[in-house]
């Protein structure tokens, strides 16, 4: 994919940004979200780096505005639906779900050059109806708030620091403070420290977290929704005036820390970089949509002074090693549940040659069927039948052997009809024409093999001829062909002999004259020129654009004759032919990915703490 | 929708055209799928199928996939019974890993114990144990209750009744191949679980999860993978 932006610079910034939710907003500051405030740029532009046309001071400020290193990997930004940072330097593929045009048919030049599908979907996503708050950033606790604190406290001018200035003769001179945000529950896990700097005249001083409704001149802990751990008798306080035993005091020199856990609804202390325990448990409700908890401190006496460190330095207690143990324990717990639906009669393994593949634990039939399907699906011939065998004939055989077949398996062999090798075989022989730019071979391939596809499928029947108008101005411009950076083509070299002749004749293919380009093009316009849909109507005008440059390699429309756009269509070519075959366009792998994904983003977003320490992209894509 | 949850007519119901959509946002590109793939059959020792991807796909397998066929031979071996030959294999593969893992080196010698007993080699199995596994069980207690378990097999005729006849068990070999493939993925900076038995387990989890919050089409048949959509609720 084409990035406009060419500074070195620049890009460094978005990788190293890359896995920051692009509107969280650490320090609090509203990053420009409305486009009308910094460029004419559409907001799904704005709100996203990965967008490379998003304006650099975003960038540098979401950058800086780095949330805590434990939280690198926690899918803050998700609630938005939108997690755009590119893994890769590689083009994006579009997915087949989008695929009913080559992207070039209907997004503008300037997104597309970004990337075309993700800025639509953000645009689908921005203007959606169900996203009630479409562009709040989640903000972190990251300073005490100037406003949401007793008048008898100062704050440093970090507005970390706290120092007490009431009288502190009573119990009704404590003084509190509030941060300047709640915890969100996105972040599954979060942790503050505070030093004490002084413990002024008795050290009366109490760490810990409340909700918003907590009067401020009472310590943390003494009233309802209001928790904390107090140093001079290393009490905890949970909603009630009275303690109980829970750690050491603390004063002078100490470091106390809280960890808020979301997934376990639990509030622990540390106290110098030292795990405490458990202090409160049934802590974090968040089936009260107001129930948002903040940070607090309470001091008492005369000299108190405390210093909240909330990510800015590093900190005493490693909580990226807890946060790392706390995932894996969810993770345990996830990989301890059976899979469902799963054969009940496990296959014996003695027979030597299956030993190895039926080893493995109980869900390994469903997984070869899917992966066979994958295969399938995506004319992965040899290795499909190669995996057919191994895994698959092989158990089966062993199965039957010693009596019993299991349903998975009769149904896997029932399935064998399907598994059709001259298909797999027809379908890569129209993908490879298309990747190699041959449309007419690939046109008459479809029409020879699949005869009924393109009558039913006019959008269908569009791509092919457009992307042939595309590589006629390709073979007429002398364009040198840039070549695929996609892996596929390692099956146009092992392709069969038709496709290797086929991809002979493309090459040595006398240029047609431009005449015969433009006739083309007036067929197309008269065939497509009043389709209904927009959209085509649209691809038409811009295809045709090509014409009018001589040099079409870097016309403002030159974007289509990236070859990568052959493999949009060559996608679009093969989820046709399987969905008129009555198979899944999409192969169900993949359909799983999105379906967990879009869960735990949904879990996140309604508030699951353990769903916060997921992140299904770098679980499970490498 | 079945559920015990009372308030389901409370509950938040995703419909099908919306949650479509949120699908359609999440990026994932074949790529990505394929490495998914590419991982399972490394890891799980499809070596053939594993080569054919490589070269449909012009993915990397990201390691030699001779390595893929000498854990399968490895596992082989100790699946059918020859220790001797796996530990020679494992030797040839890298002498660092049984060097590095007295534990493991422990549990083949066992294994080869285990082996000597079921031949009904009782002689063998006698010098065997006082040559080379006694003297590790002086060493480490843990090993010395491994060791006393298994002589046990020679106190009963009929290992059947035995206490810890279990140690004869297709499954306690299958338990030891594991254990030394898990070495070798290990030895060879490789992840022992492949990906995609993970992803489905997420799944399942984020689904059930979900479920206690709101209505929302499922995935129900992980082979088919088809959407179902959220009944009304009631």
């Amino acid at each position: 994919m084409t990035n406009t932006n060419t500074s070195s610079q620049s890009s460094s910034t978005r990788r190293a940004s890359s896995f920051l939710p692009p509107v969280l907003n650490f320090l609090g500051q509203s990053a420009p979200r409305n486009p009308a405030s910094s460029s004419s740029l559409p907001s799904s532009n704005m709100s996203h780096p990965t967008n490379i046309s998003g304006s650099p001071p975003v960038r540098v400020k979401t950058l800086r505005n780095k949330p805590p290193d434990y939280l690198a990997d926690s899918p803050l930004g998700l609630p938005f639906g939108v997690d755009c940072a590119p893994r890769s330097s590689t083009a994006e593929r579009k997915s087949p779900l989008f695929t009913s045009l080559p992207a070039s048919a209907f997004i503008s030049t300037e997104s597309r050059h970004s990337n075309g599908e993700l800025a639509k979907a953000l645009g689908d996503c921005d203007t959606s109806p169900s996203e009630k708050k479409p562009s709040k950033a989640i903000n972190l606790p990251t300073q005490w708030s100037n406003k949401d604190k007793s008048p008898s406290l100062e704050l440093s001018a970090t507005s970390l620091r706290v120092t007490y200035t009431g009288p502190g003769q009573t119990d009704a001179h404590a003084a509190a403070v509030r941060t300047n945000h709640p915890i969100p529950p996105q972040c599954g896990l979060f942790y503050y420290e505070v030093t004490i700097i002084s413990k002024g005249r008795d050290g009366y001083i109490g760490v810990g977290l409340c909700a918003q409704n907590v009067p401020l001149n009472r310590l943390p802990g003494w009233e309802d929704n209001s928790w904390g751990y107090h140093g001079d008798d290393g009490h905890s306080f949970c909603c009630s005036g009275t303690g109980k035993a829970y750690g050491p005091i603390f004063t002078t020199g100490d470091i106390i820390g809280c960890v808020i856990n979301f997934m376990s609804k639990t509030v622990s202390f540390t106290k110098n970089g030292v795990w405490l325990g458990v202090a409160f448990k049934n802590v974090v409700d968040h089936g009260k949509s107001d129930g948002a908890l903040y940070p607090s401190v309470g001091l008492r006496t005369p000299g108190e002074i405390v210093e909240a460190n909330f990510g800015q330095r590093k900190f005493k207690f490693d909580i990226e090693h807890h946060y790392k143990e706390e995932k894996a324990r969810l993770w345990h717990s996830v990989n301890a549940a059976p899979l469902p639906s799963l054969p009940t009669t496990d296959i014996p393994q003695d027979s030597s040659d299956s030993g190895l593949k039926g080893q493995r634990r109980d869900g390994s039939t469903d997984i070869n069927e899917l992966i066979l399907a994958y295969l399938i699906h995506h004319g992965f011939c040899e290795t499909a039948a190669t995996f057919h065998g191994n895994a698959i004939v092989g158990r089966s055989s062993s199965s039957s052997t010693s009596g019993h077949v299991s349903e998975s398996n009769k149904r896997m062999m029932v399935d064998d009809d399907v598994f059709s090798k001259d298909d797999i075989r027809q379908r890569q022989m129209i993908r490879a024409q298309v990747l190699n730019g041959d449309m007419d071979e690939a046109i008459n391939l479809i029409k020879s093999f699949y005869p009924s596809i393109l009558p039913q499928n006019q959008h269908l029947d569009f791509q092919l001829r457009s992307q042939k108008f595309v590589e006629m101005i390709r073979a007429l411009s002398g364009t040198p062909e840039a070549r695929l950076d996609d892996g596929r083509n390692a099956m146009d070299v092992d392709a069969d002999d038709t496709a290797a002749s086929g991809s002979a004749a493309s090459s040595h293919m006398p240029a047609d004259s431009m005449r015969d380009v433009v006739q083309f093009g007036q067929d197309l316009q008269k065939e497509f020129g009043s389709s209904e849909s927009e959209e085509v109507r649209n691809a038409l005008v811009e295809t045709y654009s090509l014409v009018a440059y001589s040099e079409p390699a870097t016309s403002p429309v030159a974007y289509l004759l990236d070859p990568s756009n052959r493999i949009l269509v060559a996608d679009a070519v093969n989820s046709a032919i399987l969905v008129s075959q009555h198979r899944p366009a999409v192969p169900a792998i993949e359909n799983i990915y999105r379906q967990t994904c879009v869960a735990v983003q949904e879990l996140v977003r309604a508030g699951n703490g353990a769903a916060a320490f997921i992140n299904v992209e770098k679980e499970c894509l490498l | 929708m079945s559920s015990t949850n009372q308030n389901n007519g409370a509950k938040k119901i995703i419909g099908l055209e919306e949650w479509e959509r949120k699908l359609a946002e999440v990026k994932v590109s074949k790529q990505d799928l394929n490495k998914l793939i590419m991982n399972y059959l490394v890891i799980e020792g499809y070596k053939d199928a594993a080569e054919k991807f490589s070269r449909e796909s012009g993915l990397q397998p990201g390691i030699d996939l001779a390595s893929i066929e000498d854990r399968m031979n490895i596992r082989n071996a100790i699946q059918s019974g020859d220790i001797e030959d796996a530990i020679e294999r494992v030797n040839d593969l890298d002498p660092e890993i049984l060097d590095t893992n007295p534990k493991l080196y422990f549990h083949l010698q066992q294994q080869r114990l285990i082996e000597f007993i079921r031949d009904g080699r009782v002689g063998e199995a006698i010098e065997f144990a006082q040559e080379e596994l006694a003297p590790r069980g002086e060493e480490n207690p843990e090993f010395l209750e491994d060791l006393e378990r298994t002589m046990a097999l020679l106190a009963f005729e009929d290992t059947s009744v035995s206490p810890v006849g279990y140690l004869l068990d297709h499954a306690q070999r299958q338990k030891t191949a594991s254990e030394l493939n898990a070495a070798i993925l290990t030895a060879q900076c490789q992840e022992k679980d492949p990906k995609l038995p993970s992803l489905l387990k997420m799944l399942v989890w984020a689904q059930n999860q979900l479920e206690e919050k709101m209505l929302f089409p499922k995935i129900r048949n992980l082979v088919t993978a088809e959407l179902e959509a959220p009944a009304p609720s009631g």
